[in-house]
């Protein structure tokens, strides 16, 4: 029995939105899932559909085997981290934190001792006493975080709640969210634009776009072998290249003859598009010459952007190569694409060849 | 000069524009407000030779008129805005829901209060009225009561129908105040309680009523403010009657300066009026701060 699962859910506003097109997944006990997509994919609706804050046109919701779709959010024994905290704005952080257990009428002592567990294991034991806006956004959000800790609900349900703080932050408490959820072994849900933040936090990561399901899978098998262009491109910094095959013949410097063979038959079907991320490219030696365009230091590596031109076309090719490489704009450099890390798509949906 | 953001070559235009957009409202508000304002003071601590005395005051508060106007004005008072808060409460939740047709709902809600209060009092007056006014005809018919009732000349029930008048003139304001306070409480607090499990006597408790308390202490002030002055409702309604069960303050002190022309007599009643108002807002204003207090302490 899964923890969660979503059968053929539709979530229609009005007449022609598809906010949510026939999502079918599943989410096991003490699974970290993300919910990736750009904004209006329909993930954080997904996720209200969850917590029941939406009602689902069609399909069904089941939590613990059992069907909740017509169940209140307060039936269905959940916690949310809001993307805005929602924190109540009149009530102390201890008051905050202490709500769903008043709810549940917990006896005094036990919500004391709760809070105050919960408030260390967060680091804010010493803020009980502030109203939220005496706060700073880190706080906030540990606060919120906190009011979902101290109960132990079927889910966890985070809607974005890295979004608001600043980079650093952002940062940090994206390794300490995942071991804290980890620590208290939730099944989470986790809904997120960012592509970094899914990759590194989640056990699984479903790609949504357009309300549409694109991809559910493991981060590295995301990452490595995205179902169509829009998941390899959503996926990953700096982003994949990928450019068109219009013959085998422009491609002869590029792909070994037995690809070549592959890639003359994929032609006779559609459109096919090359994607290689920049990081199996490399610039010393290699046999397609090009001149270097744009240099972009990122730490560790360079972000080289390469002018080479296939035929007769001109395209732009990104190779991550690291920072102890001299390289500068104006360079001429000879390309090597790795063969074997190269993702091929037939009409946007990626084909093995 | 002391105005540096002004050029020195365009300053005496500068300041004769000022002066010529302004002195308007100071002239207007000098005449009208001010000086009507002194003069009452004025009226009020001196005798017909113009000199200073205490008596008007004396002989007001140890006659029975006033106080009982003052009784009048306390009951009228607190019984209509506890009708209007509590009506008008549940209507501004009513029109928080998504439903069909809210705007045009919530426009035609507001028509009671659009109207002049002489206007819709004249029109109550004739709903009311004993021989020939609908309401107490129906009454009769549907054998509610034996006769048709007196409304307006029956001491009690002209009260009654005082602040019935009132509160149907009244509620659409304090639910269009209350709404808007309603409305900005943002919507994902709800939702965040719901989550934890909360139902919606819950939610109204502890977020919404708290999250209330500004609208509600802007509303009640004002609405006491209204209620303590109220005057062309009553005048047109009941005229202070029968006797001077209806006679609130403001009629009162009306009647005092021109149906009695004792205009130092209807001075002193109105600076003791001024001195509740000022009482009075004080009082809602501690107590605000005082149930802020409370739910902060929480």
């Amino acid at each position: 029995m899964h923890k969660l699962e979503l059968k053929k859910v539709v979530k229609r506003f009005g007449e022609k939105v598809m906010a949510v097109n026939n999502a079918n997944f599943f989410v096991d006990d003490g699974e970290f899932v993300s919910l990736l997509g750009p904004s209006g994919s329909g993930k954080t609706t997904t996720l209200r559909l969850i917590a029941g804050l939406e009602k689902a046109d069609e399909g069904e919701i089941s939590i613990n085997g059992k069907i909740v779709n017509a169940l209140s959010p307060s039936e269905r024994d959940i916690a949310m981290v809001f993307q805005s905290y929602a924190l109540y704005p009149h009530m102390s952080v201890y008051k905050n934190m202490a709500i769903p257990l008043e709810i549940r009428k917990v006896s005094k002592a036990k919500i004391k001792q709760r809070v105050t567990s919960i408030a260390e294991m967060l680091g804010i034991p010493n803020l009980l006493d502030r109203k939220p806006r005496e706060l700073s956004g880190g706080q906030r959000q540990r606060v919120a975080l906190g009011r979902a800790l101290i109960r132990e609900p079927n889910l966890f349900l985070l809607d974005e709640p890295l979004a608001n703080l600043d980079a650093i932050l952002r940062h940090r408490m994206r390794g300490e969210l995942k071991s804290l959820f980890h620590h208290v072994h939730g099944t989470t849900i986790y809904v997120t634009h960012d592509q970094e933040e899914a990759i590194a936090m989640s056990d699984r990561v479903i790609v949504m776009n357009y309300g549409l399901i694109q991809q559910i899978g493991a981060p590295e098998e995301i990452y490595k072998r995205p179902i169509n262009k829009f998941v390899a491109l959503f996926v990953g910094t700096p982003q994949i290249n990928i450019f068109e095959a219009k013959n085998a013949k422009s491609m002869s410097k590029v792909l070994s003859s037995q690809k070549l063979i592959a890639l003359e038959k994929l032609l006779h079907k559609g459109k096919v598009e090359i994607g290689i991320r920049p990081e199996n490219i490399t610039i010393e030696k290699g046999p397609i010459s090009g001149k270097v365009i744009l240099t972009e230091p990122m730490g560790a590596n360079i972000l080289v952007s390469v002018e080479i031109s296939l035929n007769s076309e001109r395209i732009k090719i990104k190779s991550l190569v690291p920072n102890t490489m001299r390289v500068s704009e104006g360079d001429d450099v000879n390309l090597s694409l790795k063969e074997s890390e190269m993702l091929f798509f037939l009409n946007e949906k990626r084909v093995e060849i | 000069m002391a105005m540096q953001s002004v050029n020195p070559k365009h300053e005496k235009g500068y300041l004769l524009a000022l002066i010529g957009f302004v002195s308007p409202i100071v002239v207007f508000f000098t005449i009208f407000q001010i000086y009507p304002l002194i003069k009452n003071v004025w009226f009020s601590f001196t005798n017909i030779h113009n000199n200073f005395t205490l008596n008007n005051f004396y002989a007001i508060l140890t006659g029975s008129s006033f106080w009982q106007s003052t009784w009048i004005t306390v009951k009228f008072s607190l019984i209509s805005v506890s009708f209007e808060m509590v009506i008008g409460f549940i209507f501004a939740l009513l029109l928080n829901q998504e439903f069909h047709g809210r705007k045009a709902v919530r426009t035609i809600f507001l028509i009671p209060w659009a109207l002049p209060t002489a206007i819709m009092a004249t029109g109550w007056k004739f709903m009311l009225q004993h021989s020939y006014g609908p309401i107490p005809w129906i009454l009769y018919w549907l054998h509610i009561t034996q006769s048709p009732p007196y409304f307006l000349s029956m001491p009690k029930m002209a009260f009654a129908s005082i602040i019935m008048a009132d509160i149907w003139k009244t509620v659409p304001f304090c639910a269009l105040l209350l709404l808007a306070g309603l409305q900005a409480i943002p919507r994902d607090l709800y939702e965040a309680m719901e989550v934890d499990g909360a139902g919606w006597f819950f939610k109204l408790r502890k977020l919404t009523f708290p999250l209330m308390l500004p609208a509600i202490t802007v509303t009640l002030t004002f609405r006491f403010l209204q209620a303590f002055g109220v005057f062309d409702l009553i005048w047109v309604l009941t005229n202070g009657g029968p006797g001077n069960a209806t006679m609130a303050l403001s009629p009162f002190i009306y009647q005092q300066t021109f149906n009695w022309l004792d205009v130092r007599a209807g001075a002193a009643t109105a600076v003791i009026t001024s001195i509740y108002i000022i009482g009075l807002v004080v009082v809602i204003w501690i107590t605000r701060s005082y149930v802020g207090r409370r739910y902060a302490t929480q």
